[in-house]
C-alpha cells in the first residue's frame, strides 16, 4: 500500500503540472458534461458487471470506475 | 423487495427534489456451465440540501449445476439466495468549497456467507474544477459457513485503501487514474470444494479440503481516458495491472464507443480483454510424490491461469414529456478460459440488463 501511495502521489503532481498546460474555462466543458462522458454513465450495468468479473475471475479492484471527475459546474 | 413493487413506487412517486433519481434493475447471468443467476435490484438517491443520500437492494436468485458443484463433496444441484442492501451518504462541505465527505454501508446476506462492507472517502477538485483527487478507505469482515456443517464458522477481514484523479486535459478529453490496495485476512479458501491428491501408485485420488494462504496483499492500478470524439460520439480506453502475493498478475484493457442517436437515445458497444497468471501455490494436479499432501491446494480455477473476453451493447431511451424516465436494455457475453484446468477448458456466458430509472427531481 505504501508503494501505491507513491504511485498515486507522483501520478497526481503529474496531473496538476498537466492542468497548467492547458486551461479549460467552465463554459467551455459543455461535451465533459454530457451523460456519455460520465465516468458511469450506466451505473446500473456497470456496477453488476463488476460484480459478474469479480465473482469470475481470480483478481478485482481498482476499476477506473472511481474517478469520477468532470469539472462540470 | 419485488420488482413489482419497486416499479409501482416508481410510478407513483411525485416529483421531488432536483438530482433525486430511483432504479429498478433485473440482471441475468446464464452460462453454458449449467449456472443461471438472477438479480433484481433497486436504488433511490435523493439531495437533501447540500447532502445526497442513497439506499440500494439486491438480490440473487442462483440455481444450477456447475461443475464446481457436481465435483465438490454434496454434488447436487444447488439453489441459493442471496440479498444485499446498502445506504450512504455524499456531503459537500460548503456551497463554495470543493470537498466532498462521503460514506456508505453495505451488508449481504445469504445462508452460509455474511459480509459487511464500509467505506469513508473525501473528494476535492482544485485546479478551477480541472483536477479531481479522491481518496477512500474500505474496511470489511465476513463469515463463512457451510449447509453441510452448522459448526463450521471462518471469518476474513478486509482493508483497502483507493485513490483516484481525475484530470481535464482539453475540452473533449477526461483522464482517470486508480490505485487501490488491498489486505485480506482470515479464510479465504471454499468449504465445499475438495482437492484431488494424486499418488503414482494408487488408482483412485485422495479427496483433501481446501488450503490457501491466510493472507492476500494485493496492488492494482488503472488508468482510463475518456473523450468527445465528435458532437455525438464519445469514446474511452482503459487498461488496469494488477499483482498479488500469490504471485497473481492480470492485465485488463477495456474500449467503449458510445453515440447520442438524436435527442432520446445514447446508445454504446464495449469490449474487454483480461488475461492473468495463475497463483504460485496453484496446480492442475496435484501429486503425491512422497512428501505429503501439499500445504497449501486449491481447486478454484479462477487462482489458475485464465483469459476472458467480454462485449456489450447498451441502448437507453429517454421517455416521457420532461424526460424524467430513462429505459435501458443491455446484452453482453462473456466468454472465459482456463488455460490449466483440464475439467473445463472453456465457459460462455449471457448477461442481459434491463433497467427503469426515474428523475424524482425538476431536471432528469
Amino acid at each position: 500500500m505504501i508503494d501505491g501511495a507513491g504511485i498515486t502521489l507522483r501520478i497526481a503532481l503529474a496531473a496538476t503540472l498537466a492542468c497548467g498546460c492547458v486551461r479549460v474555462r467552465p463554459h467551455e466543458r459543455e461535451r465533459l458534461a454530457h451523460p456519455a462522458m460520465q465516468g458511469a454513465a450506466w451505473p446500473a450495468v456497470e456496477r453488476a458487471d463488476a460484480h459478474v468479473f469479480s465473482v469470475r475471475e481470480g483478481t478485482e479492484g481498482a476499476s477506473a470506475e472511481g474517478g469520477g471527475g468532470c469539472g462540470c459546474n | 423487495m419485488r420488482l413489482q413493487l419497486t416499479l409501482a413506487l416508481l410510478l407513483a412517486a411525485s416529483p421531488g427534489r432536483a438530482d433525486s433519481r430511483a432504479d429498478a434493475t433485473l440482471r441475468v447471468y446464464t452460462d453454458d456451465d449449467d449456472m443461471t443467476v438472477v438479480s433484481p435490484s433497486v436504488r433511490a438517491e435523493a439531495e437533501v440540501g447540500r447532502t445526497t443520500i442513497e439506499a440500494s437492494a439486491t438480490a440473487d436468485a442462483v440455481t444450477g449445476a456447475s461443475i464446481d458443484v457436481v465435483t465438490s463433496a454434496s454434488p447436487a444441484a444447488i439453489s441459493e439466495r442471496r440479498v444485499e442492501f446498502g445506504v450512504g451518504a455524499t456531503r459537500t462541505v460548503t456551497p463554495t468549497a470543493p470537498l466532498a465527505l462521503s460514506g456508505s454501508l453495505h451488508g449481504s446476506f445469504e445462508v452460509d456467507h455474511e459480509a459487511f462492507r464500509g467505506e469513508a472517502g473525501a473528494s476535492v477538485e482544485l485546479l478551477d474544477r480541472q483536477l479531481t483527487l479522491g481518496a477512500r478507505y474500505t474496511g470489511g469482515r465476513d463469515a463463512i459457513g457451510t449447509v453441510m456443517d452448522p459448526s463450521f464458522e471462518r471469518t476474513r477481514v478486509l482493508h483497502q485503501v483507493t485513490t483516484t484523479v481525475s484530470v481535464i486535459l482539453d475540452r473533449r478529453t477526461i483522464v482517470d487514474v486508480v490505485v487501490e490496495g488491498t489486505t485480506s485476512r482470515g479464510y479465504h479458501a471454499s468449504p465445499y470444494r475438495r482437492v484431488p491428491l494424486v499418488a503414482p501408485d494408487w488408482p483412485t485420488p485422495t479427496w483433501l479440503a481446501e488450503e490457501v494462504p491466510a493472507t492476500r496483499r494485493s496492488i492494482a492500478g488503472a488508468g482510463r481516458l475518456r473523450r468527445a470524439l465528435g458532437e455525438t460520439w464519445f469514446g474511452a480506453l482503459g487498461y488496469r495491472v494488477y499483482r498479488d502475493d500469490w504471485s497473481i498478475t492480470s492485465q485488463t484493457a477495456s474500449v467503449d464507443a458510445r453515440r447520442q442517436l438524436g435527442a432520446r437515445v445514447l446508445a454504446g458497444v464495449g469490449a474487454r480483454a483480461y488475461h492473468q497468471t495463475g497463483a504460485d501455490f496453484y496446480r492442475a494436479a496435484y501429486v503425491d510424490d512422497g512428501g505429503g499432501a501439499p500445504r497449501f491446494r486449491t481447486r478454484d480455477r479462477t487462482l489458475g491461469p485464465m483469459r476472458t473476453l467480454f462485449g456489450s451493447l447498451t441502448v437507453d431511451v429517454t421517455l416521457g414529456e420532461r424526460r424524467a424516465w430513462h429505459a435501458l436494455v443491455a446484452g453482453g457475453v462473456l466468454a472465459s478460459w482456463f488455460l490449466d484446468f483440464p475439467p473445463q477448458a472453456d465457459r460462455h456466458a449471457l448477461l442481459v440488463t434491463l433497467s427503469l430509472s426515474r428523475a424524482l427531481g425538476g431536471e432528469p
